[in-house]
């Protein structure tokens, strides 16, 4: 009998050759419970890897995506753009620009800079510092973190990295910069490191310039680079331009030629305002401080310094007196012997005059004169209308450490008060606010709200005198400016002036200090139907000419011309052209 | 071949066999699919970037830009390098309108 399983071995031996497929052992007949194991096995495995995913990723989801986000996840900031700062023509007076902030860690940088000394002069270069001066920032060895330098120009970043040197990084932030420089630093202000306003309209507007930091959150590689976004993104909402009523041009032209006229006369510093007539808006507000350099102080001293103004207080003396029907243009009064006694105080003029009428007692600048006006007006007729001038409150401007000035309550005044008040002392205000006093002057008697920053809705009006009145004192303020008065050297080329010159001896503990001046000149132009208002005051002149007509009315003349002709306003005084015209023949 | 198998045991080998194919080809596919993500992310995250970067110079030209045209500069080359003053109502021709 043959065997029923034949040795596959003895069979080749044999010779005979038996393919693999009809291999008996192929042909066994499987035991049925082993293929059923088998199906059982795979089915629970797989049956357990659905029910591990549903574990994972249904019952149990909350808890490994916690899990997972706590090991990769991070929620990064999106900084938003801070808004810039615009002129009346768009001009940019402050932006963002990139800057290169450049850290160390001084355990890592430093043997590395002590095996490459070239390297740390290189360094030091870039960074604009001095060798020692770097070394004495990488001294502290016991720091793990040290600035070097921050808010550098960011182009020298690839520079910084070329160096390559370990323990050294950089990182890219912004900085704030100004393009008009100087000229306008006292109004935009200033940015901390951290970029917050600290100053100025930085500082008046910070929430709407800087927005809103929107966030991420994101997935992390290990090395730290964004492999994905999870959950939802937070915009950014960058902050909103402000644009500013200032036009740099004039703002640079007034500070021009107030910082000359500060460096000529020796002084401490000074300001000019400059205010459109038709929107009381701030065309332009120059300040220059001769001893900002020493002190680092930066402030804008037209809102922020009141003084007392001397005789630029008369014209609107004289306006309540003709407001309320005490005297007219052609009143007399007599101001020999060239003083008067108020309860026992002497108030002099500088020449004696003789009879005056109340349009020459501003041309030539009678404090007795003015003060026989005053002693007509009852004390609170005088300080409602002060007030309804803006003086003893802080102007509506929405800038930090505006001042007020000082306007005491009338009930406490006494006769030789109200008399010292009537020609500015006594009182004080800052430059800005007797700008917007005689802004009501040049507005036919209308105060219209100041503005500095540009608005699309109509200033608010209040009348404060009549138009025949503001007229009839724009007129004396002409008389002033002209060759008979004051100050002749505000004319300007061109137009016509008027203004009122003011030089005030400056306050030293109780009482006045001998020789030191604060001069003032407040004026308009055209003076028929005016444009700007201007002020100028120059504080402690030192180089001998302290009166307001020799010091502050040729900024004013200056300031005023370039001005007007900026605004495309024609001149309405003939002037003698210096143009040479060459007639050319038309070629047919 | 003679191989002949029960038919439970033919139908539940095909379908682990099945199972096994979907589950390689899932998983290949998830990870094609996770690197595609990846890939197009970090290109978006770079083009962001750049035009962030982008922005960043456009403001940081202008702010150059301005600050070579700002008054005090072009008044000091006109009057040092041309010789030029500054104008007044003598020097200038005023048109009235037709």
């Amino acid at each position: 009998m043959k065997p029923k399983f034949a040795n596959p071995i003895n069979t080749q031996r044999q010779g005979q050759a038996v393919s693999f497929a009809s291999s008996p052992l192929l042909a066994s007949k499987t035991p049925l419970w082993r293929s059923k194991l088998i199906l059982v096995v795979f089915g629970a495995a797989f049956a357990g890897l659905a029910a591990r995913a549903a574990y994972v990723q249904v019952i149990h989801q909350d808890f490994y995506q916690r899990q997972g986000e706590i090991r990769f996840a991070r929620t990064l900031d999106i900084p938003a753009s801070r808004g810039r700062l615009l002129d009346r023509n768009d001009q940019i007076m402050a932006s963002n620009v990139p800057a290169l902030s450049v850290w160390a860690i001084p355990e890592d940088i430093n043997p590395s800079l002590t095996e490459q000394p070239e390297k740390l002069a290189a360094l030091a270069k870039l960074l604009g510092m001095r060798v020692p001066e770097l070394q004495q920032k990488l001294a502290a060895e016991d720091r793990s973190f040290v600035w070097l330098r921050r808010q550098l120009d960011g182009s020298l970043n690839a520079d910084v990295q070329a160096l390559k040197i370990d323990g050294l990084y950089t990182r890219m932030e912004s900085r704030r910069q100004y393009p008009e420089g100087e000229a306008t630093a006292q109004i935009t202000g200033l940015l901390n490191n951290d970029g917050k306003g600290i100053e100025g309209i930085e500082l008046a507007f910070n929430q709407e310039l800087s927005g809103q930091n929107g966030s991420r959150r994101v997935i992390k590689d290990r090395m730290g680079r964004v492999v994905e976004d999870v959950g939802d993104r937070v915009a950014p909402v960058d902050g909103q331009d402000v644009r500013l009523t200032i036009d740099s041009k004039i703002q640079f032209f007034a500070y021009q030629k107030l910082k000359e006229a500060v460096t000529e006369q020796r002084a401490k510093g000074g300001s000019v305002v400059i205010l459109d007539v038709q929107t009381n808006e701030v065309l332009a507000m120059a300040n220059y401080d001769a001893t900002a350099s020493k002190n680092g102080v930066m402030r804008n001293r037209a809102l922020a310094d009141s003084f007392e103004p001397g005789s630029v207080m008369k014209p609107l003396t004289v306006s309540l007196a003709l407001e309320k029907g005490l005297v007219t243009p052609r009143t007399t009064f007599q101001t020999a012997p060239g003083y008067i006694m108020v309860t026992g105080a002497k108030i002099t003029d500088s020449h004696a005059y003789g009879v005056l009428s109340v349009d020459q007692i501003i041309q030539k600048s009678s404090n007795v004169g003015t003060v026989k006006i005053a002693q007509q007006i009852p004390y609170k007729d005088m300080w409602e209308f002060y007030s309804a001038l803006g003086l003893g409150q802080k102007p509506a401007l929405p800038y930090p450490g505006v001042v007020g000035g000082k306007l005491r309550a009338y009930k406490s005044w006494r006769p030789v008060e109200q008399a010292t008040m009537s020609y500015g002392y006594g009182l004080s205000a800052s430059l800005f606010q007797l700008a917007q006093a005689y802004s009501v002057l040049a507005n036919d008697g209308e105060l219209l709200a100041p503005r500095i920053i540009q608005s699309s809705t109509p200033a608010a009006r209040q009348r404060v005198m009549s138009a025949v009145n503001a007229r009839a004192v724009r007129h004396m303020l002409h008389l002033a400016a002209g060759a008979e008065g004051t100050a002749p050297k505000a004319q300007s080329e061109g137009y016509t002036v008027g203004g009122k010159t003011g030089t005030s001896h400056k306050q030293e503990g109780r009482g006045y200090a001998a020789k030191k001046y604060r001069s003032t000149f407040v004026g308009m132009s055209p003076i028929d139907a005016p444009r700007i208002v201007v002020a100028v005051s120059i504080d402690e002149p030192s180089a001998g000419k302290y009166f307001g007509g020799e010091v502050a009315a040729p900024i004013f003349s200056q300031t005023v011309g370039q001005t007007l002709r900026l605004l495309g306003v024609q001149p309405d005084r003939a002037v003698k052209p210096q143009i040479a015209v060459t007639a050319v023949e038309e070629s047919t | 071949m003679n191989l002949k198998l029960s038919a439970p045991l033919r139908y539940g080998l095909l379908i682990n066999l099945w199972l096994i194919v979907m589950v390689l080809g899932t998983a290949l596919i998830l990870v094609r699919w996770q690197y595609t993500s990846r890939s197009l992310f970090v290109a978006l995250e770079k083009s962001e970037n750049t035009g962030k970067q982008l922005i960043s110079n456009n403001a940081s030209a202008l702010a150059e830009k301005r600050q070579l045209a700002s008054p005090a500069r072009v008044e000091r080359m006109a009057a040092q390098n041309l010789g030029m003053k500054t104008v007044d109502p003598s020097v200038t021709v005023y048109l009235t309108k037709p």
